[in-house]
């Protein structure tokens, strides 16, 4: 404004007045701190992602190799040896051995008595014969003899008849016990 | 800004990191495991490579797998050493069911032969005794019809053979 006999009522230049705030700032400067914190943060758990990621990939490789270097033949065979070797003292356990029955029988024969047949089974613990006996005492001296042995349970007279020949034929059943007739 | 980087990257990340830790755990923990398995293989190998004759044995008393023609042979030389004819014999296997504990398959035998007593019981002895494992579970012996100082004899048993 130009100058009206001496007095000036304003300024020719006009000039900025700044006030000054202390801290007006400090809210654009902690935004951006925690920006930057938390970019880092971002590229750290990408970065260790990164890593962690490659040391997967590395032990599926390893396990895929490991499986690779399995020698299934020899699997097999320490397998197959390993049911064998669990089967076998069970199998021996229950080893079924006619040979020491029979020698049993054998021993427990009256002189006078002459098989005919015979018959045995383990399934049902049987042992049956058909038989020639000169007279009855002899039969009954078999059944005795056959009686007073242990691994006998039971003893059934099944048939005894009166031959032309003079001679008995008679039939025995008998029940034995497993575990003393038929095992070593 | 910092929020939407936390909730939008920062956060899945991290997530994503427990999950690969927990997988890298678990599978260094397989790794270990098997490892560990490998080395009892390779040992076991080895002792089994020193052992390889016993083993053999071991294997012909209870087969893998039915071994029909060895048994039959078997059957076969023990009646022919016995002094009793090998008349017929029926050697079939009889599959035991799947829910079935035992671990092995059952061979069915039966020998009708002829001969005498002691032949018979020579026969049994040394069936018995047979490397390959054989349990007779029945025996009958009849007089020969035509011959009578010959007996007819039928035998039969199970062999086994694994699963």
């Amino acid at each position: 404004m130009p100058d009206q006999n001496g007095l000036q009522l304003l300024p020719e230049t006009r000039r900025k007045i700044e006030v000054k705030i202390p801290g007006e700032n400090r809210l654009i400067y902690a935004g951006t701190a925690i920006l930057v914190l938390m970019l880092v943060l971002v590229g750290g758990l990408y970065f260790y992602k990164g890593i962690l990621e490659d040391k997967k990939t590395g032990l599926d490789a390893e396990i895929v190799n490991l499986e690779k270097a399995r020698d299934k033949k020899v699997e097999t065979n320490l397998l197959t040896l390993s049911k064998q070797l669990s089967l076998l003292s069970t199998l021996l356990d229950s080893h079924i051995v006619w040979s020491k029955a029979l020698g049993k029988v054998e021993g427990l024969l009256q002189p006078q008595v002459q098989f005919l047949t015979f018959s045995a089974a383990v399934l049902d613990n049987r042992f049956e014969f058909k038989a020639l006996a000169t007279n009855y005492t002899v039969v009954a001296r078999q059944i005795a003899a056959l009686v007073s042995d242990d691994s006998i349970k039971d003893l059934a007279l099944t048939n005894v008849h009166v031959l032309t020949t003079g001679k008995l034929e008679f039939s025995l059943k008998l029940e034995f016990d497993k575990t003393k007739f038929l095992k070593e | 800004m910092a929020m939407i980087l936390f909730w939008a990257l920062a956060l899945p990340f991290y997530n994503r990191i427990s999950d690969l830790d927990s997988a890298i755990n678990d599978r260094n923990d397989l790794l270990q495991a098997r490892n560990a398995v490998m080395d009892n293989i390779k040992n076991l190998n080895k002792e089994y490579q020193k052992r390889i004759p016993e083993i053999a044995k071991l294997s012909a008393i209870v087969p893998s797998k039915k071994s029909i023609a060895e048994v039959l042979s078997a059957v076969d030389d023990v009646s022919a050493k016995n002094g009793i004819e090998l008349f017929s014999s029926a050697i079939t296997s009889q599959k035991v069911s799947d829910t079935d504990t035992n671990p092995y398959n059952l061979l069915s035998l039966e020998i009708f032969l002829n001969g005498n007593y002691p032949g018979l019981t020579n026969f049994l002895g040394a069936l018995e005794s047979n490397l390959r494992l054989v349990d007779i579970t029945s025996i009958d012996a009849t007089v020969n019809q035509g011959n009578t100082s010959i007996l007819n004899f039928v035998v039969r048993g199970n062999a086994y053979y694994l699963k």
